[in-house]
Formats: C-alpha cells, structure tokens, sequence
C-alpha cells in the first residue's frame, strides 16, 4: 500500500505496484482483481530528471528527481526528493541506512476521482535527515485511442482519401505508421522548442497525419485552434516556459515530454507491427 | 549476448532475444531506459540492495544478470 509509513525500499517497490489508474480505494473493493492493475516497467524521462552522480551525497538546498514513464500501460510518476538547510547529514547514514518515509498527506488531481492521480507527499523521520519526498502519479496522456489514430492502416488510408480529395492524388504521398508517429513527434518537438508556428488545418501534411478527428489529442496537448486563420483555420502550438533549476515547472511542457516518450516508446513496441502494416 | 552500458557503470546483459531486436536495443539503448536504478539512485538505497528488487522488476526476458 502506498499510503502509509515505511522505508524507501518498501516504497520503491509500491510506485512499481501502485497504478494511478485505479487509486487506492480500489485495493478494498471486494471486487477487485489484482491483474486490473500494471506491474509497471518505467523508463525515464531524461529531460525532466536531475539524478545525482553516483555515490555523490545531498548537499541542503538540493532537489532531485526522476521523471518516467511506464512502457506497458503510459501511466506517469514524478518522483522528486529535496533537502532543505536542516539537514545535517541525509539518508543513508550509519545510524539510518534508508529513508524512513512518514506520509504527511497528499491530494487527488480531481476530488473524489477513484483513480490515484494526484501527490503524495512522506518527510523522513530521521532528524538529521529530513527529506521532503513528493510523488506525482498521473494517468496515460496519450490513451488507446490516440496511438491507433496513428499507427492503424485504415484510419492513415481513411485521412490520406481526405487529403487528397482536396489536395489531388499527386500532392499527397502515400504515409505508413512510421512515418506518421514521426510527423507526429516532429510537431510536438516543434512545441517543446517554442516555435508558436501555426499548423493550417488544411495543410496536405496535417491532413494525412492528423485529419479532422485529431481535435481532441490536440486541445489535450495545449494546442489552440484559430478558425479564423487561413482557409480551414490553423492550430498553433504552446509555447512551454524552459525547465527552472528547480520546482515542478511548466506543466504544458512535462506532458509534452512525456508525450514524446511515450511515441519513442511507441514505435519502438510497434516496430513488428510496422513492419508488417507499415 | 549483448552488454549495455547504464550511464557508464553497470552493464546489463541480455540473452535470448531476436537480433534483430538486440539491434535495436543497440542503437537505442539510452532512448527507452529503465528508471529502477534511477529510483534507487535518488532515494538513496545502496545497490547491492536495489539489486533485489531489480530482479523482481526488470522482465526476466529482458535482464537475465547484472554484472
């Protein structure tokens, strides 16, 4: 159980158990089903994580996190550990070889949701430590819909027809998956450089790659839609604040990273399929 | 057998998987990384220990031993 007292390897094993998408209340269900839940295999976020040298010890006034994100079921976790200036000689240490984590509250993305998205926050009980330990669970930003919007053969050759009713056969090239989730991680690094360069809807490449059914991963992502703007209205990306040193950051600009990862890990899963079904 | 490197010091050796799928792993080992020692890293818990747990959640297919 996530929510309770206990030491960091006890709770490292519990952010692999625990799943934002069901929550806690789920685990005194009569009904619940263990295999409900992801035993999760994480991969890090690189850009978003400060993981210190190895062997290196905390110094007070320093934050460090990992930022990742789970391969099987896209669900995120950012766990972020701080020290401030009481700390005279942090965990482990010879009188206290782990963190002991006490739970001092948290709070769900969405009041009285089921699932476990939300923080949770333990400060380690030992006096010369101290620690603040947050942990940010949050659910797939990208869902099943979204990635099938992508790779599936007969929605790329149902925007493709699309395009080239309004565009001709001659200025629309055939696209496969590939190269869709990759126009697709293009526009989203496009946003996380801060471009603000407008996508018109009716571009022959925005067409084949997103269509008119992508509205909603769109507004997800923090693009905005100008109906006014060239012929069939343009989409504008975010513009995220760069990372601070420190602190949680632009949120717009951590589900972007996560976004891109979750398509590095994408096509990567799917390179069978791809090949397959290009 | 195929050993990557994670961040310079721990190698991960890896049996049985298709070459083709070892390729890949090969030229992107740092894409997809598993964040457990990331995890055991900043929260302090020595390796010898975090090791334990790797073996439990690392896919067995995926690591087979830790050098």
């Amino acid at each position: 159980m996530l929510i309770r007292n206990q030491t960091s390897p006890r709770l490292l094993q519990e952010i692999h158990n625990f799943d934002p998408r069901w929550g806690p209340s789920r685990l005194f269900e009569e009904d619940h089903q263990e295999t409900d839940w992801c035993s999760h295999v994480y991969a890090t976020n690189t850009d978003r994580s400060i993981i210190p040298e190895p062997n290196s010890r905390p110094k007070p006034g320093v934050t460090w996190r990992v930022a990742a994100t789970c391969q099987k079921c896209r669900s995120h976790v950012d766990l972020i550990l701080s020290y401030d200036q009481d700390c005279t000689n942090a965990c482990p240490s010879e009188d206290h070889p782990f963190h002991h984590l006490i739970y001092t509250g948290g709070s769900l993305a969405e009041p009285g949701d089921e699932g476990g998205e939300g923080i949770y926050q333990f400060k380690c009980s030992a006096q010369t430590c101290q620690a603040d330990l947050t942990l940010q669970f949050q659910r797939p930003v990208l869902n099943f819909k979204d990635v099938t919007h992508f790779i599936f053969p007969y929605e790329i050759q149902a925007r493709l027809r699309e395009a080239r009713k309004m565009h001709g056969d001659d200025k629309v090239p055939s696209r496969n998956a590939a190269e869709s989730l990759r126009v697709f991680r293009l526009s989203v690094e496009d946003a996380l450089r801060g471009s603000g360069r407008s996508i018109p809807a009716g571009n022959a490449t925005f067409m084949s790659v997103f269509g008119s059914t992508s509205g909603d991963l769109l507004e997800r992502l923090e693009f905005s839609f100008d109906p006014t703007r060239d012929r069939n209205g343009a989409w504008t990306p975010p513009t995220p604040a760069p990372h601070p040193t420190e602190g949680a950051g632009d949120p717009t600009r951590s589900t972007l990273e996560d976004v891109r990862l979750v398509e590095s890990i994408t096509r990567l899963e799917c390179e069978d399929f791809l090949s397959l079904y290009g | 057998m195929l050993i990557l490197k994670y961040r310079d010091e721990i190698h991960v050796l890896i049996t049985g998987r298709p070459s083709h799928e070892k390729e890949r792993m090969k030229a992107e080992p740092f894409e997809v990384r598993y964040a457990q020692l990331d995890f055991a890293r900043v929260l302090g818990i020595p390796l010898s220990k975090s090791l334990q747990l790797l073996q439990v959640l690392i896919p067995s297919h995926v690591l087979t031993d830790i050098d």
